[in-house]
């Protein structure tokens, strides 16, 4: 009785402090991008409400906040669409098709997402300045495909993994080819997982930040995360009510997404960690 | 559908080395017949069974569908089970669990690209035939094991296949309802008239439902026949412990020969083979062998036929060490001698811990050479 108390306290108290600690940021940035007098490092200002902050970041045309927002949304969306079906269908020849060397294919594309970003940025700078391609959607499409390739991999590799091999072989019996299967059958079950790594894929390149800073120049390509740092620059001075109205707007559609799969991503997520 | 299988291998090779899960099976399968593939796991029945529906490619040997070859290792011939038209039912049934149950049923059909109104007739007709027809609307993960299992027969019987097969279908299944539905499949597949092969490692199922059974071990067949056939003259010592229950009593004894006569001394008690037996002694003279005698064939004589009989009989003493009633019949656990016997009476007079004396009937004594 009394252990069964102490347990309840502690798993309420470290419930309460894990999210205070991880909303607690996300409440500041809303506190700020309302406030008409955003000197937030002074104690002694007292807090106003006001739209200004956003109505400017969404109205002043030099910001181009509307753009980066666009460029993000497209590019990050392509970068899921096609790295999920990448992946989905990698992960079904990696789960049923009889292919050589599987395992070592596996690790070595997890090998592979281990290089630090960094490393490659200059290299990938240089390329793309080559083909022409700088400061283009292309240029982050393809980068963002293969780096968020691993990830997904793995996940929908533990997610196929786990449905039964008797599916495939029961549609085969039924006359489906090896599309059929995976159209009719694999898809479908395993819908929940797909939409959960296409989710993620898509944060991941939303907030991507290395790679957008040094492949974009101007609106026409640059994203959201390299917009607002960037949003300093313009002014000479430190917009923190510009910045944290953009980044607000900028996470609504992120919360929304989420909100919407909830259910799906703890599935896909624990699955992940639990097999890959 | 006439089935044939000609020295059929099938060779797995995996890191640790290669294993022969089929090892050059030869088998003929008469057209609507109801054959069972028995044996215990690992001895290569399902791997069988997956080479006949085509989900599985031979490493040797053919398969012969009436007289068209479907799969020829040295021919390159391999038909898809589309091609070969061969309808399954997996042991986990394998349902689409985002497909309803009329959907699962229709899959087949809509594969195929049949015609709507004909789809929906067909679905009709098994379901009713299955009595599932009020499930229609259901998801398979709503179901109970027996209603699922109900569903994949109907979902491989819709489209009039060439051969069924039936991979260890009521394996999942309680006790009761195994014995309800073990019925109705052989009442379908007397209905339907399709060739039917059916795994299994269970001798009862096999036994009741199998026009013939082929039993297997490690990849080979060990014999085939009738039900009544392997019961009463099995093969080998192996066939002889995995058909009937409780299993067969396999002894080691030794034999004697005076003359033409031959005695085999159980418990220190020497008994005369009768003729047939002892020619088969002869037969295998020199060689080790087994001797086996069903439960039901050890009798315990009722006292006034003990003095009647006494004169042609040879009883042993035996020790009862356990009786195991089982409702109509008894099982008891005795010992002649420290070899340990079983046997099956319908008599309730005995207790544990008594001496009785008991006969083999020597007729129904089995022979087999030690390999």
């Amino acid at each position: 009785m009394k252990e069964e108390k102490v347990k309840f306290i502690i798993i309420i108290a470290g419930s309460i402090f894990m999210v205070i600690f991880c909303i607690l940021p996300f409440i500041f940035m809303a506190l700020v991008s309302f406030s008409s007098r955003p000197d937030f490092l002074s104690a002694r200002t007292l807090f106003s409400f006001t739209l200004k902050n956003y109505y400017s970041v969404l109205t002043t045309p030099s910001l181009h906040f509307i753009d980066y927002l666009r460029n993000s949304l497209v590019i990050s969306g392509i970068s899921a669409g096609f790295c999920v079906l990448i992946a989905a269908l990698a992960a079904y020849s990696i789960t049923r098709l009889s292919l050589p060397h599987k395992t070592f294919i596996l690790f070595f594309v997890l090998a592979v997402s281990m290089f630090p970003q960094i490393s490659l940025v200059s290299y990938l700078f240089k390329f793309m300045a080559g083909v022409g391609w700088i400061n283009t959607y292309r240029a982050l499409v393809f980068p963002y495909i293969a780096w968020i390739l691993p990830l997904s991999l793995w996940i929908l590799v533990s997610y196929f993994a786990q449905i039964p091999r008797d599916l495939d072989r029961a549609g085969l019996i039924d006359g489906c080819s090896r599309w059929q299967i995976l159209r009719k059958i694999i898809f479908p079950v395993a819908a929940p997982g797909i939409f959960s790594t296409a989710l993620l894929a898509f944060i991941f390149a939303f907030n991507e930040f290395m790679f957008a800073l040094m492949l974009t120049s101007d609106h026409h390509a640059r994203t959201v995360p390299v917009g607002i740092a960037l949003f300093q620059g313009l002014h000479g001075e430190l917009p923190w009510g510009d910045i944290m109205a953009a980044s607000t707007i900028t996470t609504i559609p992120v919360v929304i997404l989420t909100i919407m799969f909830q259910r799906h991503i703890i599935q896909g997520l624990t699955r992940g960690a639990v097999k890959g | 559908m006439k089935l044939k299988l000609v020295s059929l291998t099938k060779k797995f090779t995996s890191l640790r080395g290669s294993v022969r899960a089929v090892d050059g099976i030869d088998l003929e399968i008469q057209d609507n017949e109801f054959f069972v593939l028995l044996g215990p796991s690992g001895c290569g029945k399902s791997t069988v069974l997956n080479l006949i529906a085509g989900l599985e490619k031979p490493t040797g040997g053919e398969i012969w569908f009436d007289d068209r070859v479907v799969a020829c290792a040295k021919k390159k011939i391999f038909f898809t089970p589309k091609e070969r038209n061969v309808a399954f039912v997996f042991q986990s049934y394998a349902l689409y669990p985002h497909l309803s149950v009329f959907e699962n049923i229709a899959f087949p059909l809509r594969i195929i690209g049949e015609d709507v109104t004909k789809i929906k007739e067909s679905v009709k007709r098994v379901g009713a035939m299955l009595e599932i027809s009020n499930l229609f609307s259901a998801r398979p993960c709503e179901l109970s094991g027996g209603q699922r299992q109900r569903v994949a027969i109907a979902r491989a019987i819709v489209r009039y296949p060439n051969v069924f097969l039936l991979d260890e279908p009521l394996s999942n299944l309680d006790a009761q309802l195994r014995v309800s539905t073990r019925d109705e499949l052989k009442r379908l597949q007397q209905r339907l008239g399709v060739t039917t092969i059916y795994v299994t490692h269970d001798q009862v199922e096999a036994m009741t439902l199998g026009d013939r059974i082929a039993l297997l071990k490690d990849g080979r067949v060990e014999q085939i026949g009738t039900p009544d056939q392997l019961y009463e003259c099995p093969a080998s010592e192996f066939a002889a412990k995995f058909i009937g229950s409780p299993p067969m009593n396999i002894f080691e004894a030794e034999v004697s020969e005076e003359g033409e006569e031959f005695y085999i001394i159980i418990g220190g008690e020497k008994i005369k083979m009768p003729d047939d037996k002892a020619e088969e002694l002869k037969r295998l003279k020199g060689r080790s062998c087994a001797f086996g005698i069903r439960p039901e064939d050890i009798h315990i004589p009722a006292p006034i036929l003990r003095a009647w009989k006494s004169k042609r009989s040879q009883y042993l003493k035996a020790k009862i060490d356990l009786i195991e009633p089982m409702g109509r019949e008894r099982f008891f656990h005795i010992t002649i001698n420290e070899h340990r016997f079983s046997l099956l009476t319908t008599d309730v007079r005995f207790k544990q811990g008594e001496v009785v004396d008991v006969e083999f009937d020597l007729k129904k004594l089995h022979i087999f050479e030690k390999k």
